[in-house]
């Protein structure tokens, strides 16, 4: 599913950081991984190479077997949308459109019909037990709502991957948990790959395979 | 936000504004236009070249500076026979002031001599009828009188005709009353050449030369009928071809031609208003756009992340260009043409029974309206332009993480 050979990645400037070092990472189809560590240690630019909003500069990137390189904009945007869901912290839902309207969205870029997009959208919004708040604005709803309804937004596509960037780093314990949890149902009964950038320990109960990174590497891959 | 609403809401103020000052100032000079072309129509139905004597000022020949010179039925008569053949006729004019009164009242009035085919196009007939053919190659004693001076002498036009007005001691019958076509017309008493002519017997000459010119003759032509006649009346009453003020030709013609001159050249004015007008509404909506895009950074890098493509963005961010564009456009639009239909009530009110006027149907017509929702669509994909494209530009992790 993700194939990951090498990768490097620098961010130059007047100081040059070098985010990722010789990173080599297999994730299989229907993983659940969770890939910690602490600050600025390369967590979030591996999430971004891996969604495809970022580039990398050597090495080699494989998505379903299709080399992540050199691709214009409009064909990353197609692959993204074929294939990734993306969950972040601070949900990036569009403030001024309902829940349903942001569930919505990708199946408007896919090209799906009016029809089928209600469908589909009701559907996932029932499986976030979301359906009474579809004509609701996010400022209207709590914050472990507006993740699920990023969630549901992101699974409305049955993406084969889930890439979430700390989603429960705006949320209480027990909404955390319920976030988790609500990850864990996508990966086992839509046997999506979910792949979560945490640094909570106590989430790591959730995860059945564990990446630690520091300083660009991978420290160490553990499956549970 | 409340910043930037502020600051949309002046940009927007401008569109709405450079709208307005496009469409009142195209209506305007449409109405010009179309005030002018109305009179030009009279003008060049008409055709006339009219030769007036005047003073000399160069001396030539025998003639010294300040010799006033006189026409003569004798010079319509050397023209007649040179250029009848290329003219619709060639008229000795006369017209002078003249002491009018009634049982009940005086005025001073122009008297002048009526030409079928000439004068009849500057008047409409209010009461009675038109000097017959017979009375014009007369010397009777009839008249037309205006009907102003029927209204002031007789009451109105209807008592005006058949009685007696006295001309210089002289008494006429009104055959006609009549209103002049436009306020360029004379207001006289019209009365048969021969009748005019005998009235100032004394100084045997005529007043002007009316030159009436085939209307299907090509200008080029006219332009050099005039210079011969020019010529040959310098050469007969010998004068300096140069000396300008010796004779005078007054040519519609030609003076059609300056004026419209006149008019283009207010119209590349307008236009150069109204477009810099446009291009202030165009530099606010681009600055709204601008604003948008800045604002709606995240959102845009949310639709990419959601398989949004660079075109939809771009087209996305132009359509709510164009749509800003169009409402306050419309809003200029709807001010413009309420503003020109309230100055076209008043313009034709004060034009009623004028005919030779400066500016007239300064409304809106579907032309302008049409042109006008073009050019807004047209400013507001210019306004759109360099936002849709800095929008489509946006690198998403950079975005997202701007929190």
């Amino acid at each position: 599913m993700i194939d990951l050979n090498g990768i490097d990645k620098t961010y130059t400037g007047e100081q040059p950081v070098h985010a990722l070092n010789d990173v080599n990472l297999h994730i299989d189809e229907g993983e659940f991984v969770g890939i910690m560590g602490p600050s600025g240690s390369g967590k979030s630019t591996l999430l971004n190479v891996m969604g495809l909003l970022d580039s990398y500069d050597s090495g080699e990137y494989r998505l379903n077997g299709i080399l992540i390189k050199d691709l214009t904009r409009n064909e990353e945007a197609v692959i993204r949308n074929r294939n990734i869901g993306f969950v972040f912290q601070r949900y990036n839902l569009i403030s001024f459109k309902s829940v349903f309207e942001n569930v919505e969205l990708p199946l408007i870029y896919r090209g799906v019909p009016q029809e089928e997009r209600k469908e589909r959208v009701m559907e996932i919004l029932k499986r976030m037990e979301l359906e009474r708040f579809t004509k609701h604005i996010p400022a209207h709803l709590s914050g472990g709502q507006q993740q699920r309804t990023a969630i549901a937004r992101a699974m409305v596509m049955n993406p084969k991957i889930i890439l979430a960037d700390e989603p429960t780093g705006a949320l209480d314990s027990r909404m955390s948990q319920e976030i988790m949890k609500l990850l864990r149902k996508c990966n086992e009964e839509s046997k999506v790959t979910v792949v979560l950038v945490t640094h909570e320990s106590s989430l790591a109960g959730q995860i059945s395979r564990c990446i630690k990174m520091n300083d660009g590497r991978i420290a160490s891959d553990e499956r549970r | 936000m409340k910043i930037s609403g502020r600051r949309s809401l002046l940009s927007g103020a401008v569109t709405v504004w450079g709208v307005f000052v496009f469409v009142v100032i195209t209506g305007t000079s449409n109405g010009i236009d179309r005030g002018n072309r109305s009179n030009d129509d009279h003008l060049i139905q008409y055709g006339i070249l009219s030769v007036y004597p005047g003073e000399v000022s160069i001396p030539y020949g025998g003639s010294v500076k300040g010799r006033v010179i006189q026409f003569t039925e004798n010079d319509a008569d050397e023209l007649k026979k040179i250029f009848s053949d290329y003219t619709d006729g060639i008229y000795p004019r006369k017209l002078f002031n003249a002491f009018c009164k009634s049982p009940t009242g005086f005025a001073n009035m122009l008297v002048s001599d009526f030409r079928t085919g000439l004068d009849e196009r500057y008047i409409d007939f209010l009461a009675g009828r038109c000097l017959n053919e017979v009375e014009l190659s007369g010397d009777g004693r009839v008249c037309l009188i205006p009907k102003y001076l029927a209204g002031q002498l007789y009451g109105n036009a209807r008592e005006a005709v058949g009685r007696t007005l006295i001309v210089d001691g002289l008494p006429f019958v009104i055959t006609g009353v009549y209103k002049p076509a436009h306020d360029l017309s004379f207001k006289c008493v019209f009365v048969p050449f021969k009748t005019a002519m005998q009235m100032r017997e004394a100084d045997g000459d005529i007043s002007f030369i009316d030159i009436k010119l085939p209307t299907e003759m090509a200008a080029a032509k006219k332009r050099h009928l005039k210079d011969e006649i020019h010529s040959l009346l310098c050469f007969n009453k010998g004068l300096d071809p140069k000396d300008l003020s010796a004779l005078r030709l007054e040519d519609k013609i030609e003076f059609i031609s300056e004026q419209e001159k006149f008019i283009a050249s207010i119209r590349i004015f307008t236009l150069f208003v109204s477009l810099l007008s446009l291009l202030m509404g165009v530099l606010g909506v681009s600055s709204i756009i601008h604003l948008s895009v800045k604002e709606r950074t995240k959102e845009i890098a949310v639709r990419l992340i959601c398989g949004s493509s660079d075109r939809s963005i771009f087209f996305l961010v132009l359509g709510e260009s164009v749509a800003t564009m169009l409402s306050f456009g419309f809003a200029g639009l709807l001010l413009g043409t309420t503003a020109l239909n309230i100055a076209t009530s008043v313009v034709n009110r004060l034009n009623e029974g004028v005919r030779w006027i400066m500016i007239s149907n300064l409304n809106v017509n579907l032309g302008l309206i049409v042109n006008s929702v073009i050019l807004i669509v047209l400013c507001g994909l210019a306004s759109g332009f360099a936002p849709a494209r800095k929008a489509m530009s946006i690198k998403v992790n950079e975005a997202l993480s701007c929190e």
